[in-house]
């Protein structure tokens, strides 16, 4: 089977840094949203964990923003990916996050973005995580995974799965939280609506 | 002179000299330094013997420098505060030891000699910011409340007292009466000395700095007001309460009793402690529980988050006592989920309550307000048990929000069938 490296076919950027905006405030700054690592959770962007921080304009302006199709990847443990989506572009990300932008249309962002987050990637990375010992792994360690070429129609319906699976681990999710509050809810129907009575026992 | 000035000089001299002294100790040099000069510009407001004050090589080196008429001032017998400034300051000389390096010295004067003016409120802001900024101290938001609190007593209050003082920031950041007489103790020589030399450079005039151990000392004084932000790992093994012989090393209470007995009739008493005193099972922390409860004291428990405090995490509560009768206890907590937004970080890290959150906590205790992180308790329920953490009675079953049961049963129905649009389409896929 063909194998090609993910940078042949990828644009790959790493975010930038933001310790120094969180203290300064710049006279003609722009405040921008930012994706950090927190704000990555099971391949999902949690909206109420992305920070809100003061960039210069000329930051601003040159920095890359997440656009629709885009996979995030964060460069901490664990190596969760996001796949952009509409109500997610415009946004700066922070130099622990890794945006990759495939151009090469000989492949497919969906089936990279489930071949990213096979378990055999997943702990490729963990591996080369545990020979930094303390840094997150880095750009270069992206740009060098070996991507499976298969027809093109196959890597489509491998994607159509794969986020068909994430939709509906959400969906299930949703479903035992839903299920859990309707225990709730006949546990405390008597106390809150009805009358508080107490045995003595 | 401005805070960024005196910082520039610090971090000039203390790039240079740190081998050998310690941040802090530059940094107390350096006040102290700024203090000499402050007092030889207000020479004729405070009459001071500046012969006695200063160390001879301290005194040469200024002469050096330049200063004039600082040694030729004629003394005209000193009152009995002004020696007493005297010797405090002098402790201070007598315990730093970078005050008797002269090269050092002569290198913060000439310095400082560039600035002529200095502004004594940036330096006091200087001192609280960055000389206790390592070490345990109550945070900025929580003056605030304190100081909203005892504006709303101000008229009743002429005298107050700070405990455990320290250099005295409590004082300064609550209290904008000049004109009560306050009392500071603190068991260290050095915070006493420059809490004197903040006092006086604040602009206050009717206080005492007792340099002194505050569990063991009694001058029969009662005041109206109290606050006390006791060092939170205190030990008070040196007393002993009634009937009580283990008194734990962590006990928090020591400071809480010392302090209620000097209050007065309709006094006031505003302490921070380790929330663990609380609801701990230490026989010393349930016995002075009990104690404050059947007293019918306790007017309101603030339990506060971790990381309120700078340089510790520890968990702390503040607590407001009166002498007069309290049948219910007010307990608020903001270290819960409903909590939160009243809090905010700071650029240090740490948790401050926000000015909403200043206002909350002010209604809820003044003004009846009914709150969803305040709950008011008869202190007879609380006998039954001693526990005094807020969190125990502002719990999560009570916060339950009840849903409709055949809304949830829609809901469910629903996913159900969307889940098996998505398996159904599943199946579809063939490879």
């Amino acid at each position: 089977m063909k194998e090609v490296y993910l940078k042949e076919i990828a644009k790959i950027n790493i975010g930038i840094s933001i310790t120094r905006a969180k203290e300064r405030k710049y006279e003609n700054g722009i405040k921008s949203k930012f994706i950090s690592p927190k704000s990555i959770s099971n391949n999902y962007i949690k909206h109420e964990e992305i920070e809100e921080l003061e960039v210069r304009s000329t930051v601003y302006k040159t920095a890359n923003k997440t656009k629709i199709g885009d996979i995030l990847i964060k460069t901490t443990s664990p190596f969760d990916t996001v796949l952009i989506e509409k109500e997610d572009i415009g946004l700066m990300y922070n130099s622990f996050c890794i945006n990759v932008t495939i151009v090469n249309k000989e492949f497919d962002k969906k089936y990279i973005f489930a071949y990213l987050n096979t378990e055999f990637i997943q702990n490729k990375l963990e591996n080369k995580a545990k020979s930094y010992k303390t840094t997150p792994i880095s750009k270069k360690d992206i740009e060098e995974i070996k991507i499976p070429y298969i027809e093109k129609e196959k890597q489509q319906k491998i994607g159509e799965m794969y986020l068909n699976i994430l939709e509906r681990e959400k969906k299930y999710k949703e479903l035992i939280k839903n299920e859990k509050q309707i225990i709730e809810a006949i546990i405390f129907k008597d106390i809150i609506l009805g009358e508080r009575k107490w045995i003595e026992i | 002179m401005d805070r960024n000035i005196i910082q520039e000089i610090f971090n000039v001299i203390y790039k240079k000299y740190r081998i050998n002294y310690s941040k802090k100790e530059v940094k107390i040099a350096l006040i102290i330094t700024i203090f000499i000069y402050y007092i030889v510009e207000h020479k004729e407001e405070y009459q001071l013997n500046l012969n006695s004050i200063l160390e001879k090589e301290v005194i040469s080196s200024l002469v050096k420098i330049g200063k004039e008429g600082l040694i030729e001032r004629e003394i005209i017998k000193p009152t009995e505060d002004q020696l007493k400034l005297n010797n405090h300051i002098s402790n201070v000389y007598r315990n730093l030891k970078v005050i008797k390096d002269i090269k050092f010295m002569e290198e913060i004067c000439e310095y400082i000699s560039h600035y002529q003016e200095i502004n004594v409120l940036e330096l006091v802001e200087f001192i609280n910011l960055e000389i206790e900024k390592d070490e345990i101290k109550e945070g900025k938001s929580i003056n605030k409340l304190i100081k909203k609190i005892i504006q709303k007593r101000e008229e009743s209050v002429h005298y107050v007292l700070d405990n455990f003082s320290g250099i005295g920031e409590s004082i300064f950041s609550t209290m904008e009466n000049k004109l009560v007489y306050i009392q500071l103790q603190d068991i260290d020589e050095i915070q006493c000395a420059i809490s004197t030399i903040i006092l006086i450079m604040y602009g206050y005039k009717n206080f005492k700095v007792i340099n002194t151990n505050t569990l063991t000392y009694n001058d029969d004084k009662k005041f109206d007001l109290i606050i006390s932000i006791p060092p939170l790992i205190m030990d008070t093994t040196q007393i002993k309460y009634n009937n009580i012989d283990n008194i734990n090393k962590r006990d928090n209470w020591g400071g809480v009793k010392v302090s209620f007995e000097k209050l007065n009739e309709f006094g006031e008493f505003i302490t921070l402690v380790n929330t663990g005193a609380l609801t701990s099972g230490k026989k010393a922390d349930k016995y002075m529980r009990e104690e404050l409860i059947k007293r019918k004291c306790i007017k309101a428990i603030i339990e506060l988050p971790e990381r309120m405090l700078n340089g510790t995490n520890i968990k702390t509560s503040l607590l407001i006592i009166e002498k007069k009768y309290n049948k219910e206890i007010i307990l608020i907590n903001l270290d819960s989920e409903k909590g939160q937004k009243y809090l905010q970080k700071n650029p240090f890290e740490t948790v401050e309550i926000t000015e909403e959150g200043i206002k909350e906590i002010f209604e809820i205790l003044y003004e009846n307000k009914v709150s969803e992180i305040a709950k008011k308790i008869d202190k007879n329920d609380l006998l039954e048990n001693l526990e005094l953490l807020p969190s125990l009675y502002i719990f999560q079953g009570e916060e339950y929000e009840y849903k409709d049961l055949g809304k949830l049963k829609q809901e469910r129905h629903e996913l159900k069938i969307e889940i098996e649009i998505l398996e159904e389409k599943y199946e579809q896929y063939e490879i």
